[in-house]
């Protein structure tokens, strides 16, 4: 239909279709360059704070608002408490493994295996003092209410792991 | 004729047969000059007329014969029509100017519109600059909505990671 001496415009040149596609291309290509920008920008402070060695106090100071003096307290107090926390996970395992290994080996209950039962309990109850301890020692270096929340947040996640938050028992006692 | 006066003319205006034959002559005059003037009117746009009311050129063509300016009879106007020669004048660049004119219409249709659509916004480069935007609020709502819920669950793994260090039950577990 075009005459060529005359001079032809870029709209006859491109067709619909490649504009169409040029149009597809380009709108998914800003959507996954602002996704992708949005999601590295917008994560990469926690991700940097989950690589470093001590992310968990740094998630603590941020949760429970500690000022650099309370963090520095605290973070003594984990660095002396972790020590702790190996030994008893040495107990923990030779504990386990020997009651393990005599309730493997015997058909009835043995003196010794009730000694075995005793022991794993014994660790089990050292263990909750220990981390009892522990939790206490933090919460006090924090503000109240901050204190409470922590209390609050490890009595779920520490001292009673098998209940949930909304049992039966948890109504009675509140 | 007398009927026709009686509807056309007022009471008080004279009925009389000349006055009603002078009323049908001016009537069939109006007739004549209003029906070239529609002529005119559908043949020009209304700007060309009123230049060729207020600014008359030469006559030209048909109208050089003189047939609506001038009165007469009929041998005159065969006369006139015999006389009449059409001498068509085809500019040297009429073809390149058809030409043109068939690419600035093509190319018209094509920017305004896709097919039959004819929206502003739908031309082209507008249509393209509208999708890219929306695809980027679009990747921008996305990506807050995920970086959301990742932070969310790194603040988890936080906390599950300090609960591991206090907790050797927890740290064993996870052994």
């Amino acid at each position: 239909m075009s005459n060529p001496s005359t001079p032809t415009s870029i709209y006859e040149r491109t067709s619909i279709r490649y504009w169409l596609l040029f149009i597809l291309i380009g709108a998914l290509a800003a959507g996954v360059i602002a996704f992708c920008g949005i999601n590295f920008f917008g994560t990469r402070d926690l991700r940097e704070i989950a690589k470093a060695p001590n992310g968990e106090l740094e998630w603590l100071r941020r949760e429970f608002h500690l000022s650099d003096a309370q963090l520095k307290k605290i973070e003594a107090l984990h660095s002396a408490y972790t020590p702790v926390c190996d030994e008893m996970c040495r107990r923990i395992i030779e504990a386990n493994s020997k009651l393990d290994r005599l309730v493997s080996e015997n058909r009835e209950v043995t003196p010794e295996l009730e000694a075995a039962i005793r022991e794993a309990g014994s660790v089990q109850e050292d263990c909750h003092k220990q981390m009892l301890a522990h939790v206490y020692q933090v919460s006090a270096q924090m503000n109240p209410a901050d204190g409470q929340n922590y209390l609050r947040l490890m009595k779920s996640r520490i001292i009673q792991p098998a209940l949930s938050s909304d049992t039966a028992v948890r109504a009675a006692t509140e | 004729m007398y009927f026709f006066c009686e509807r056309v003319l007022a009471p008080t205006q004279d009925k009389t047969p000349a006055a009603c034959k002078t009323l049908k002559k001016k009537i069939s005059a109006a007739g004549i000059a209003l029906i070239e003037f529609l002529r005119v009117w559908r043949a020009s746009s209304a700007e060309s007329l009123m230049a060729r009311l207020f600014w008359p050129k030469k006559a030209e063509g048909f109208l050089r014969t003189g047939c609506f300016t001038e009165r007469m009879d009929d041998d005159q106007l065969r006369q006139k029509l015999a006389a009449w020669e059409v001498r068509p004048e085809i500019p040297p660049d009429f073809q390149r100017n058809v030409w043109q004119k068939i690419a600035v219409r093509e190319s018209k249709r094509k920017m305004l519109s896709f097919g039959n659509w004819n929206n502003w916004w739908l031309r082209t480069p507008r249509l393209a600059t509208c999708a890219i935007i929306l695809g980027g609020f679009v990747g921008t709502g996305l990506g807050i909505v995920e970086s959301s819920q990742a932070n969310s669950r790194n603040w988890k793994s936080l906390e599950a990671k300090y609960v591991q260090s206090i907790d050797p039950y927890e740290h064993l577990r996870t052994y």
